[in-house]
């Protein structure tokens, strides 16, 4: 999704119409991306206000390097990192599951599944594996930048990464089992 | 085992890249007021800002001219190095002239030998007309001791050259010969100046002396005006936006083309706009006649029927939806703190200025009106007041321009057009952030202090 420098200059001059349209344009998206790392719609939609309101103050920070798009889904992750490091300080600790790895092939169980139920098995997992495995498997970050990210070492990224993927595996082989029977 | 985690990675990847779910509506709602909040912090920040400049400003005046001044005491040597300046020949000398100057530059303070001359005294038959005359001793010239500082004992011979010389830094302003007052502001007070006596018809050529290290007195003047204010940005529910205000601002003068202007102002601002008023009332419809008795007559063979009737009133609650227009009004005190550049005229007796800096509002009255139906005794439904009420402090740019008529040394009569640009919104109501711009004609006097 492109938007031109006339449509972002209304932007930075607060043009509430403008403001809406482009809103409009990213908030499902973005709500995507939202309740991918909240626990609950709420939060999400919390997430995602903040997000926007972020977006908006601190358009003028957008250099115009890369796509306006992906700024503004890097602010929406931002937030949602700080919400959840927010969580983190208020004393809601991450399970760490102790899930064993395996090797059977779950990816037919993932293709039928729908994005929703997709969606509520990664819900699932503990706050920690579940920001870890947005942050690598979907948006793209390297281990590195999520450790600097959530303040955690690289190592810590990576052993969250595999226990949430331990876990889904888990789901997956149960979900399996129910098809089969 | 790499292979189908990257697999299973890709497929997750691009369910979600499709994936935009609708957001609840509540989240634009809630990205407008949390965008309102940060802009009034925004403002509030720039309000306090203002507000601390401000203080700083008054603090810095108040203790540039309120505290005591610091003074330094130069030695009368070094006054008549620096500033002995030779005088011109005075073969035909004007006791009277001299005289003049020289009791003027007397008078004030001497309390310890004088530096003073008396032509008639000192340019005398025994003396030689030509003479340095020096400044004695350091002394303090705060309080005059010797009415009469004349003294031969003041005048020292210093050579045969036919030049008088006079030494002294005495002038008529000052306020001892030899102590002069400091100021941080010192380097935009001194000036050389030439005698005023000698414009006045003086003979330049009999002066004793022809220049002279003069302080000026600082330059104060006040301008006295009223200024109304025309608001050119309007919103749609407020139809006027008018001010007006009365101001008297201290202007003090830096330098001849510098001045800083400040003080205070009383302003009256009036908003009209609408209000939507649902009511009912209880209105007269009309009238009949009552029939409440009727008789029969007999006239002329035949029955003639007579009515008695009343006049009976007809009411119904009426539902009126009206729009009642309503006048807010309020009172606000300005301050202002400006910086101004002053050109004065050559030959003229119009002088122009230009100045520009914040003014402060700070609310000190308010009387807001309520919409009120034509009929009396009514029911309302629904009253949606369209016209936002003012907030209590809000802050302006001024700029202006202004062209001073000199009637006098100390009256001018100016007027000054200017822009003003109000900071912020002066309602703290969401659709109503709109920063306004007006104009302004200020009318008045300006009243030279010293």
């Amino acid at each position: 999704m492109e938007f031109d420098k006339s449509f972002i200059i209304k932007l930075l001059r607060n043009d509430k119409k403008a403001q809406e349209a482009f809103y409009q344009q990213l908030a499902p998206k973005m709500y995507g991306v939202c309740l991918r790392f909240a626990l609950d719609k709420d939060d999400a939609a919390d997430i995602l206000q903040d997000g926007f309101i972020r977006v908006f103050v601190h358009l003028k920070d957008f250099r115009g390097e890369g796509s306006l798009e992906g700024w503004v889904r890097r602010t929406i992750v931002n937030t949602a990192i700080n919400y959840y490091n927010k969580k983190i300080k208020q004393g809601v600790k991450t399970d760490l599951d102790q899930v064993k790895e395996t090797n059977q092939t779950r990816s037919l169980v993932v293709e039928n599944m729908s994005t929703r139920e997709l969606l509520n098995m990664i819900n699932e997992l503990p706050d920690g594996y579940r920001t870890v495995f947005n942050l690598n498997i979907i948006e793209g970050y390297t281990h590195k930048e999520i450790g600097e990210m959530l303040g955690i070492s690289e190592n810590t990224s990576k052993s969250q990464l595999s226990r949430a993927r331990a876990s889904l595996q888990k789901r997956l082989k149960i979900i399996e089992q129910k098809e089969n029977l | 085992m790499t292979n189908h985690n990257d697999h299973i990675d890709r497929i997750i990847r691009e369910k979600f890249d499709s994936f935009e779910p609708a957001p609840p509506p509540r989240v634009w709602q809630g990205v407008l007021s949390g965008m309102e909040t940060q802009q009034r912090a925004k403002a509030n920040w720039i309000k306090r800002t203002s507000v601390l400049a401000a203080a700083f400003l008054l603090i810095l005046l108040t203790w540039i001219f309120l505290i005591p001044e610091k003074t330094t005491f130069f030695k009368s040597k070094d006054t008549v190095e620096n500033t002995s300046i030779d005088a011109p020949e005075n073969p035909a000398h004007e006791p009277a002239t001299s005289n003049d100057l020289i009791a003027k530059e007397s008078q004030p303070s001497i309390n310890q030998k004088p530096v003073v001359i008396q032509p008639d005294k000192t340019i005398g038959p025994s003396q030689s007309k030509n003479e340095i005359v020096v400044a004695n001793g350091s002394a303090a010239f705060e309080e005059p001791v010797n009415p009469d500082p004349i003294g031969n004992d003041t005048e020292k011979q210093v050579n045969d050259s036919k030049k008088r010389v006079f030494l002294g830094i005495s002038y008529i302003n000052f306020r001892g010969l030899n102590q002069v007052n400091l100021t941080m502001f010192e380097p935009f007070f001194y000036s050389f100046h030439q005698f005023q006596n000698v414009e006045k018809g003086g003979d330049k050529n009999h002066l004793p002396v022809k220049n002279a290290l003069t302080i000026k007195s600082r330059k104060w003047s006040s301008f006295v005006g009223v200024s109304p204010e025309f608001v050119t940005t309007t919103f749609d529910s407020v139809t006027l936006l008018n001010t007006y205000s009365i101001n008297y601002e201290p202007i003090f003068h830096l330098n001849k083309q510098f001045f800083l202007r400040f003080g205070f102002g009383v302003s009256y601002a009036r908003d009209r706009g609408f209000a939507k008023l649902d009511y009912i009332s209880n209105d007269l419809m009309g009238t009949y006649h009552d029939v409440y008795d009727v008789t029969f007559d007999s006239i002329n063979g035949q029955v003639v029927p007579t009515y008695f009737t009343k006049t009976v009133e007809v009411w119904d609650s009426i539902r009126h939806l009206v729009i009642s227009e309503v006048t807010n009004r309020y009172i606000y005190v300005q301050v202002p703190v400006l910086l101004g550049y002053f050109h004065q005229g050559n030959h003229s007796s119009f002088n122009w200025y230009l100045y520009g800096g914040p003014a402060m509002n700070i609310q000190v009255g308010k009387f807001i009106d309520k919409p009120h139906p034509a009929e009396k005794d009514v029911e309302i439904i629904n009253l949606q007041n369209k016209l936002p009420v003012r907030n209590n402090t809000y802050f302006q740019l001024w700029l202006g321009a202004g062209i001073e008529y000199k009637l006098s040394n100390q009256f001018s009569m100016a007027i000054e057009p200017g822009y003003r640009y109000y900071i912020h919104s002066i309602y703290n109501k969401q659709g109503y952030n709109k920063p306004l711009s007006a104009f302004t004609l200020r009318i008045g006097a300006i009243i030279r202090l010293n």
